[in-house]
């Protein structure tokens, strides 16, 4: 009796929800949802592109003027430099020929100094018969008519400071007159 | 107890329930669609101007950057040519732009005379044809030392360079003193 009284209990097909909404249509209400929130999503998003792309097309335009404004400048410039162009070639040739000079002025050291050199150096008592003046060298041949006069020249010469060296090339001593003839070579320093 | 609830939530639930879905999927495809076309057709192109021309700004402010240092440096010369003019002047009548051998010649026969000595041989030796232009002339003068002295001395302090390559002196049988030597004149062709 018991077990005929007793209903069977059958699962409910419909559970309520604390909000009173059932399970079915929460799920549809979730996910109409979330196509709506896509829908919005994907809106925001179209219209970030939309003010991106208008952002990005006015940098473009004011890159385009930047861009003519330099080119004005850069035209201007060129001009500017083209006008100095004879300028620089006169400064370019100023500097070749400033450089050429020195190095003509190297090439030909002053003869007056060694000439005043010969000039002031070399005692009365000597007689210059020859003088020949190449580079940094003089050649002489000199003509003494005691051998200490010309040791006196020597001295005279290596007192002064431009005399690097003195090179004896030859000397003859004439038997009757007992004078002297004597070949030099008088080397001056490079700097004088 | 399902109509009930139905006619409860009746306004809500026909709003979710009944929204058409498939249209609301269409727009948004539609609108992501035409994102994407606008960035392929746009943005992208654009952007990529805006790299070229800010490539080519940046080359462009480095000519300009260039040129201005240029006209500076270009300032400061025009600066120092002006004020150094003399200078210039007397470096253009030491080396002139022509040979003018005719004047040399003339001005080394007034000048020996001058000084008590005589041109008795005048000879072009070498000469260069290049844009440094030199020229070797083998003298004769006849005269003392101190004559010959104090002439080189008046050459190589002239108003044009003159280098005196090498320089003999001797004594003639008759006694008088014979002088010989290179002299070298240059000039400078600015063509």
């Amino acid at each position: 009796m018991e077990s005929k009284n007793k209903i069977p209990e059958q699962p409910s097909t419909l559970s309520i929800s604390p909000n009173l909404i059932n399970k079915e249509s929460n799920t549809h209400y979730d996910k109409t949802k979330s196509y709506q929130s896509i829908n919005k999503s994907i809106k925001i998003l179209f219209l970030t592109t939309e003010i991106f792309t208008v952002l990005l097309i006015a940098y473009n335009i004011k890159l385009g003027n930047d861009l003519k404004k330099i080119d004005t400048l850069v035209q201007k410039k060129v001009n500017e430099s083209l006008k100095s162009g004879g300028f620089e070639k006169t400064i370019l040739d100023l500097n070749q020929k400033l450089s050429f000079y020195a190095r003509i002025k190297a090439e030909n050291p002053k003869m007056q100094d060694k000439l005043e050199l010969v000039y002031k150096a070399t005692p009365e008592e000597i007689l210059v018969n020859k003088l020949s003046l190449e580079g940094n060298s003089i050649k002489m041949e000199l003509f003494a008519p005691q051998g200490k006069d010309f040791a006196k020249f020597i001295t005279s010469y290596l007192e002064t400071k431009q005399v690097k060296e003195i090179v004896l090339n030859g000397a003859n001593l004439n038997p009757e007159t007992q004078e002297y003839t004597f070949n030099i070579e008088v080397v001056m320093l490079e700097k004088l | 107890m399902k109509e009930s609830q139905f006619r409860f939530w009746s306004r809500y639930s026909r709003q979710y329930l009944y929204f058409p879905r498939d249209k609301s999927i269409n727009s948004s495809l539609m609108i992501l669609f035409v994102s994407v076309v606008l960035i392929t057709v746009s943005i992208a192109p654009t952007f990529k101007e805006i790299l070229n021309k800010q490539r080519l700004i940046k080359d462009r402010e480095n000519i300009v950057s260039k040129l201005n240092q240029k006209g500076k440096i270009i300032e400061n010369l025009r600066n120092t040519y002006n004020v150094s003019l003399d200078k210039i002047v007397k470096l253009d009548a030491l080396i002139p732009n022509n040979d003018e051998i005719p004047n040399l010649m003339e001005d080394l026969s007034i000048r020996s005379a001058k000084h008590g000595l005589e041109l008795t041989f005048l000879s072009p030796k070498k000469t260069t044809h290049d844009k440094e232009h030199e020229f070797v002339l083998a003298v004769d003068f006849s005269g003392s030392l101190q004559n010959t002295l104090s002439f080189v001395k008046e050459l190589e302090e002239g108003e044009r360079f003159i280098g005196i390559k090498s320089l003999n002196l001797g004594v003639s049988s008759d006694g008088s003193g014979i002088v010989r030597g290179e002299l070298a004149v240059y000039s400078f062709n600015r063509n």
